[in-house]
């Protein structure tokens, strides 16, 4: 009986975890405003003459938040702008398929000797 | 008389103006925050749009949000127009208005004008990095909107102000390096590309552009060696293999440069560029037949740059009096 009861309280608290955060990915903050925008740039941004930024984006909480304003949220007295976003949408480019044009001085008149061949590569190196 | 006729003027403007009194708009934004937690985008923009000009920030963000949902950019970028303006000290209001004015540009038709946006959003990202020097996503943002827009010499400039910021952090070196390497900054390319591949060994590229950097400073030898290498190292990587294709094809090696670019089809078979380049080499090593199937296949990807030098191959063979120069002019003329 008391098994059962503790289930039940279990199951309680993880239906109000699952809607808490059903609720919190609603609201709107500044980061997830800033996240939201990545994705919808990055389809734009994703040129082959650009490098990924894999790396570049901001990783949770190396923000400053000298310069930000004391704004409430509807919801909450959390600030609007929120922590900085994570760094899953960034410009995740490939980066073996960049594309700059390789310029090389040719050799002249004669081409010279021919070196070696890259033999017996291993495509799953 | 005029000052009184725009009195009157004046007066009626205010007259039509939506009136509304803080608990009705705080009832209307309480309204919209509930409408937009379900999704009903639509909705917001009817309850908070005409209020715009009395909205506290965090309704001016979810009204802007609403609109950025619904793919209206012009609207959304009025909005943070008017938060960026309410807010000029902060970073955050400064990002969000940057980046509406991106996506607005994105969907901008007219050339001009989502240039001019373009470059606005620049100066809006460059207050970002101001305001907030720490503020990376600020940094990314101006560095890649100035790659985008080709303004490669003030991109360089904010990178290395980003390393200085920053750190000599993977990504910022091979970036460092590349742009050394593509803007002729050699001896710089030659450091920076070296630190990039020690940070970085497992990226490729950064491999590529030191031995560019070594064919610029006429070091072919140095250049050779360390694309052998870097194509030994990655074949898996078109970007690699194409490069070491590249310099053989210049070289006039083309049992070699074959042998590359046949690798960079293997590691990406979508790749117009190292298809190109082997029905080139394959051609020119005296294996026509073989070729041919790989020069329609080119000249499929990329028509513009492959079916001249295809009609050439044809012509070529045909004064060699070659039986593949008709299938060689057909498949040429397959392109279009």
């Amino acid at each position: 009986m008391k098994k059962a009861r503790m289930q039940i309280i279990f199951f309680l608290i993880g239906l109000i975890s699952i809607s808490a955060s059903a609720q919190s990915k609603k609201r709107l903050d500044f980061n997830s405003y800033v996240q939201e925008n990545y994705q919808i740039l990055t389809h734009q941004k994703l040129d082959k003459n650009q490098l990924a930024f894999d790396e570049l984006l901001p990783k949770a909480g190396t923000e400053t938040t000298t310069n930000a304003p004391d704004f409430n949220n509807i919801k909450s007295n959390d600030s609007v702008w929120g922590s900085m976003p994570g760094g899953s949408n960034s410009q995740n480019q490939n980066s073996q398929q960049t594309q700059p044009t390789i310029q090389v001085p040719v050799p002249s008149p004669a081409p010279a000797a021919a070196p070696a061949a890259p033999g017996g590569e291993n495509p799953n190196q | 008389m005029r000052s009184l006729l725009l009195f009157l003027f004046s007066m009626t403007a205010f007259a039509g103006a939506p009136h509304i009194t803080d608990t009705a708009l705080s009832a209307r934004l309480k309204a919209a925050s509930a409408e937009y937690e379900k999704s009903n985008y639509p909705k917001v923009i009817e309850l908070l749009n005409p209020y715009s000009e009395e909205l506290p920030n965090p309704g001016l963000m979810i009204l802007a949000n609403s609109y950025s949902r619904r793919g209206l950019y012009a609207d959304e970028v009025r909005v943070l127009r008017a938060l960026a303006g309410r807010n000029e000290r902060s970073y955050q209001a400064q990002m969000l208005l940057g980046q509406g004015l991106e996506k607005q540009a994105m969907i901008t038709k007219d050339a001009d004008a989502a240039k001019k946006m373009r470059v606005e959003a620049v100066q809006v990202f460059r207050n970002v990095f101001r305001m907030n020097p720490k503020y990376q996503a600020g940094f990314e943002s101006l560095y890649a909107l100035l790659l985008q827009i080709r303004a490669a010499s003030e991109a360089r400039d904010i990178l290395q102000e980003g390393l200085e910021r920053f750190g000599h952090t993977p990504a910022l070196m091979r970036e460092m390096c590349r742009l050394d390497s593509t803007g002729g900054f050699v001896t710089q390319a030659l450091t920076s590309c070296r630190e990039s591949i020690k940070l970085s060994p497992n990226k490729p590229d950064s491999y590529v552009y030191l031995s560019q950097s070594f064919f610029d400073q006429r070091e072919n030898n140095s250049a050779e060696r360390e694309l052998v290498g870097a194509a030994n190292r990655f074949p898996a990587s078109e970007f690699v293999q194409w490069s070491a294709g590249t310099v053989f094809l210049k070289k006039k090696n083309f049992p070699a440069s074959a042998r590359y670019f046949g690798q960079a089809v293997k590691a990406d078979p979508n790749s117009a560029r190292a298809t190109f380049g082997y029905a080139q080499s394959l051609f020119e090593a005296g294996q026509e037949k073989e070729a041919l199937p790989v020069y329609k296949k080119a000249c499929k990807m990329d028509p513009a740059t492959v079916v001249e030098p295809f009609f050439a191959a044809a012509s070529r063979l045909r004064q060699k009096g070659s039986p593949l120069a008709s299938a060689y002019k057909e498949g040429a003329s397959g392109c279009h």
